[in-house]
């Protein structure tokens, strides 16, 4: 292969193959740019970058929407329209891969821009000045969790996670005035730091021992050395374990989680509702893209199959020593989410608190998915449906509650719970969006959250039956269970105080009426999680449809 | 009587108490007489309608057969894998609890006629809602329907208790709605399981509890460490749900602090019909599709309602609070259902669906009169109190009344539900349980018995200290002179006096429609529970074939052998 050839292959790949799917990240890149050179156009620098951020990551939503849209299999497929893109495939020579999961997360990711930008107009942070700043940084991180989503090689793993992050450091430093703000943005940081050099260092052993850094191909080599006897498993299990920690970090897993609260009680609200949400969505589509990659062979033509069929069972071991590290993590996490939860007085470390037991809830049905994909490849397609569908409405659950802290915050001028005393009798539509949110993040019928967590019940009950992994199954069982009932605690506590306690006599602002901007945000948030607790099946269909992603 | 099916009929009865309540809430305009005038109506329209409706279900050809009534089922949340359905009907596990709901209702509406001044609107309108979601919890046919109507029942009674309760209501409310909601959550997540394994058995997922039923007896939930222990875990999780709400006794201590602080009008509900979702819960789901773990489970929850009753009971003859004895004695009563329930005997298990109807009557005419006491004399403080009698003969009478009826004389309700129990657990322990167990039965069986000397005891105690005696003033307000009863406090009280004797004479008129359903909800358990105590005897003999050597076999008059020998039927008290 002379250098010609080699670069007339890459650039067909690079122009022809790759950045067509690459689109929402490109327009989010523009839009970047665009907003950067509005600053310097003296012209240019009155317009709100708030709209051009708009504008681009509605872009950005279309084309996210064309590509899922267009994904075999998909609902909205007019039947006369050519298949133009295969279930799956590698782009950019291997580094990222593109198929039904990438499409679902990034049209996930685009919508919460979208929800999000309207939202951060109407709450005020940031500011006219800062605007640009604070845009600059959401879609840099968001770039990032679309590379997160998609990533198919160690490096980009971590590149994705490092992108990621790193906007997100400076966005929790973004109250510059405010001492917790930077000390959550320095937490942040060195935590940061820390996780992603022993990843790094966990990524460097594993490329060592399996000689390649890019998923299918470690898969195949580590099917190969567990054929061979199992040499170097050490290295590789560490390894594991490292990489572990850095996706521990991006989830705010127990026992890597100590940077949550800090940074959610320190940043603004906003930012809060940045990192529980995107982040937290991105981090576990990166945890079911490096655990399928790895535990399961991609699917090759039909002459492969008996290969691949052997590759699956050789694969074994390490899904099972997958379906551990994740499983118990996430008992742990969970639990450890609920109770400190239960001691907070501060609404948004609150929030933390339960944002890191949500992160539970979600690896639990993870580990279910990874635990059944070699005996009941339907099963495990469910149990990753539930993961995503979890994710869909984790959207607007969580992004309510934080609208509603933020929103409230301009009013009250606090966040303590003990503030929101007795608001149901000057502002009690507010309050009823308060309940339905975190009824619904409880999970209680009929809201989205009840749907979403019957579907991780009902993956870990699948499991228990068809699963080798069965005892842990049903200890993750039990512990979801309790843990539901142990956050009925502190989330019903805020709802106690909004409606029992007398309202402070001292209290500033005035009430807060559904009927007016801010209201209609928390309304625009809050009205999905009733329907889609009532008319779920476009949104399952979706999730289906993501859930098909890996075999 | 064509024209209104009986399908047509049960939504009306559900409907009445909504419509009232938007009534109500229309006419609150135009004062509190206006409001509770309507709330009446609408209650009494319902327990109209409802009798109706039973005498209507006593006649059928359904009720004959034992099948469900007034069938209803549309499609609610219909969507991808789900199949949840509005599915309601009357059968005759739940026909008297539905009766009883209704009856309660009015009731609890007529007592608060004077003694709710703040805020009429709201306290009716909860009242009603309240009505209609205990009806509804009675008659769910599915899954999702009956946790959304038992979460419904609570939230009325939160704000009741909460608003309109006395001194130290928030912290009653808050803590009634949190134990109850964190074990129905928990009674919620088992019955999820209940579904999913029906749904990797059979393929699609339904919510109907028949058919949850009848697939739970095709494929039961794995009982042995290969599964996991699925079922008893399942069970222990509907557990916690169900006997909070009983209560059964160490998860009791919400309802004395509830009933305490709650108005007279929640009091009523509460510990006439709320308590009782708890025992109809074992009875609709527990026992028929959990046989296996209930029958585990049973010699231990048989000790719990022995705990139950006496605790409740010792507890209650201390009390210097009336209301708070009452309370104490509905948590030595409702001991009594969880014995005749898990003494898994035919009789008892008869007995005890009974016993919720008289504990239902008799404990809501108590707080029905402790609330009227209340506000006459402004203390519930027992050594406060004294010689009413002579102030308020009626009010005396009834309240003795009601007292026989709790402790259970012959001739009225309390008598025959407390009878039957007791008799099924005497039953069990002679007849039904492997013979090293039956000491420990029989012990059980006995210190029951020490129950309703004890009740008698604190009851005729109180009531002598209370109605009897010098008379006193009460140290707050105006002296009382003349203060029997007045008219909406009679009409209150008498339709219960009436089901007090007539349940006493008669009971068969209510034990017959109930009790095949009984059966049918039990027999599995108590087949397992026959089962495990053939296998434990079995066990034994082969292990020390010298422990019953001193055991006398009941129908024997000779010491068992001490041969391992095959062990004669044990499960013939349930032929």
């Amino acid at each position: 292969m002379n250098l010609g050839t080699l670069i007339t292959g890459s650039l067909n790949d690079t122009l022809a193959v790759s950045l067509p799917l690459f689109r929402p990240e490109l327009c989010l890149a523009t839009t970047i740019v665009l907003l950067l050179l509005c600053r310097i156009v003296p012209l240019l620098r009155r317009l709100d970058s708030g709209i051009v951020a708009l504008g681009g990551v509605c872009f950005a939503l279309w084309f996210a929407w064309i590509d899922f849209r267009d994904l075999p299999g998909s609902l909205w497929l007019s039947s006369s329209a050519v298949q133009t893109i295969s279930s799956r495939q590698e782009i950019f020579t291997g580094l990222l891969v593109f198929d039904s999961l990438t499409a679902y997360l990034r049209l996930l990711l685009a919508g919460f821009l979208v929800l999000y930008i309207l939202f951060t107009k109407v709450s005020g942070i940031p500011d006219h000045e800062d605007g640009a700043d604070f845009y600059t940084l959401v879609l840099g991180a968001a770039i990032g969790m679309c590379l997160m989503v998609s990533a198919n090689h160690l490096l980009m793993l971590f590149m994705a996670v490092e992108m990621a992050s790193v906007p997100s450091y400076a966005l929790a430093g973004l109250l510059k005035g405010r001492k917790t703000s930077s000390e959550a943005a320095i937490k942040y940081a060195v935590y940061g730091a820390g996780s992603a050099g022993v990843m790094l260092y966990g990524i460097s052993l594993l490329a060592g021992v399996l000689g390649t850094c890019h998923f299918p191909s470690m898969a195949a080599e580590l099917a190969r050395i567990a054929g061979a006897g199992g040499d170097g498993s050490m290295v590789l299990v560490l390894g594991g374990l490292m990489v572990a920690v850095g996706l521990a970090f991006k989830l705010s897993a127990v026992p890597f989680h100590f940077w949550c609260p800090d940074v959610f009680e320190g940043a603004a609200a906003e930012v809060g509702a940045f990192l529980s949400v995107a982040s937290k969505a991105a981090a576990v589509a990166l945890l079911l893209r490096v655990a399928f990659s790895l535990g399961v062979p991609p699917e090759g033509d039909g002459s492969m199959q008996v290969a691949q069929a052997q590759v699956l069972v050789a694969l074994a071991d390490t899904r099972h020593f997958m379906v551990y590290l994740i499983g118990l993590m996430a008992a742990v996490t969970c639990t450890l989410g609920n109770l400190a939860a239960y001691g907070q007085t501060n609404m948004k470390r609150l929030l933390a608190y339960s944002t890191i037991a949500h992160a539970g809830y979600l690896m639990m049905a993870v580990a279910a998915a990874v635990a059944m994909v070699g005996v009941a490849p339907a099963g495990a397609r469910a149990a990753i449906s539930a993961v995503v569908f979890y994710l869909g409405t984790y959207v607007f659950m969580n992004l309510g509650a934080f609208a509603i802290v933020a929103l409230l915050r301009n009013k009250l001028r606090s966040e303590e719970i003990s503030s929101y005393a007795g608001l149901v009798h000057s502002s009690p539509g507010i309050v009823v969006a308060t309940a339905v949110v975190l009824v619904s993040l409880i999970g209680l019928p009929p809201l989205a959250g009840f749907v979403a967590k019957f579907l991780v019940f009902a993956s870990l009950v699948e499991a228990i039956a068809v699963s080798a992994e069965r005892p842990l199954m049903l200890v993750l069982l039990v512990v979801g269970g309790i843990n539901t009932v142990v956050s009925l605690f502190y989330y019903l506590r805020v709802l106690k105080v909004m409606t029992f306690d007398p309202p402070p006599l001292d209290r500033v602002g005035e009430s807060f009426s559904l009927v007016s901007l801010p209201g209609a945000v928390v309304t625009a948030l809050v009205v999905p999680v009733v329907v889609l607790g009532l008319f779920w099946s476009s949104l399952y269909a979706c999730a289906q449809l993501a859930g098909a992603f890996a075999f | 009587m064509n024209s209104l099916t009986p399908s047509t009929h049960l939504l009306l009865v559900l409907a009445t108490p909504l419509i009232g309540a938007v009534v109500a809430w229309v006419l609150g305009a135009r004062g509190r007489h206006a409001v509770r005038q309507s709330a009446v109506v609408t209650a009494g329209l319902t327990l109209v309608s409802t009798g109706w409706l039973i005498v209507r279900y006593l006649q059928s050809p359904e009720a004959a057969a034992g099948e469900p009534y007034a069938v209803t089922t549309l499609p609610w949340l219909v969507s991808g894998i789900f199949d949840v359905r509005f599915s309601i009907g009357l059968d005759g596990l739940s026909l008297w609890l539905f009766g009883l709901s209704a009856l309660l209702s009015l009731t609890a509406v007529l007592v608060s006629w004077e003694a709710i001044k703040e805020r009429p609107i709201g306290f009716y309108v909860l009242l009603l809602v309240l009505e209609a979601a205990m009806l509804g919890v009675f008659v769910a046919r599915d899954v999702i329907l009956f946790y959304v109507f038992f979460e419904f029942t609570l939230v009325p009674l939160f704000f009741l208790i909460g608003i309109w309760g006395h001194d130290d209501r928030r912290r009653a409310a808050v803590k009634f709605f949190l134990y109850t909601l964190a074990g129905s959550v928990l009674a919620f997540l088992g019955l999820l399981v209940i579904v999913l394994w029906h749904a990797s058995h059979v393929g699609n997922v339904t919510f109907d509890i028949d058919t949850l039923t009848a697939g739970m007896a095709a494929h039961p939930l794995p009982m042995n460490a290969e599964g996991g222990w699925l079922q008893l875990i399942v069970f222990w999780a509907l557990f916690a749900g169900f006997a909070i709400k009983v209560p059964i006794v160490p998860f009791h201590t919400w309802l004395p602090l509830a009933h305490v602080e709650a108005p007279t009008g929640g009091s009523v509900d509460l510990a006439g019909v709320l308590l009782k979702i708890g025992i109809y819960g074992f009875l609709r789901f527990s026992l028929p599709m959990l046989p296996d773990a209930s029958a585990v489970a049973a010699p231990w929850l048989f000790g719990l309602g022995v705990v139950g009753i006496l605790y409740g009971a010792l507890v209650a003859l201390v009390q210097s609070d009336l209301k708070r004895l009452i309370a104490y004695s509905s948590v030595s009563h409702m001991g009594y259902c969880v014995l005749g329930i898990f003494a898994l005997e035919r009789v008892s298990l008869e007995g005890a669906n009974l016993q919720l109807i008289n504990h239902g009557l008799s404990s809501a005419g108590l707080f029905a009169l402790v609330g009227m006491i209340y506000e006459r004399f402004h203390t519930r403080s027992i050594v406060n109190l004294g010689g009413i009698a002579t102030k308020a003969p009626w009010l005396t009478v009834l309240f003795m009344v009601f007292t026989f009826s709790s402790i259970g004389l012959p001739g009225l309700n309390g008598f025959v539900g407390e009878f039957m129990i007791l008799a099924g657990s005497f039953q069990r322990a002679w007849t039904g349980v492997a013979p090293a167990f039956q000491s420990p039965f029989l012990v059980m069986s006995v210190s029951a018995v020490l129950g309703v000397v004890l009740g008698a005891w604190y009851m005729l105690w109180a009531v002598e200290r209370v109605f009897f005696g010098t008379s006193r003033q009460p140290p707050h307000g105006p002296p009382v002179e003349a203060c029997d009863l007045r008219w909406y406090e009679t009409l209150s009280l008498l339709p219960l006096v009436v089901f007090v004797f007539w349940i006493g004479i008669a009971p068969a008129t209510f034990l017959h429609p109930a009790a095949a359903a009984v059966r049918n909800a039990s027999s599995a358990a108590a087949e397992a529970f026959a089962d495990r105590m053939q296998a434990a005897q079995a066990t034994i003999q082969t292990i020390a074939p010298t422990v019953n050597r001193v055991v006398v076999h009941p129908h024997a008059s000779t010491p068992i052998n001490v041969f391992p020998q095959p062990l004669p039927s044990q499960s013939s008290a349930n032929p």
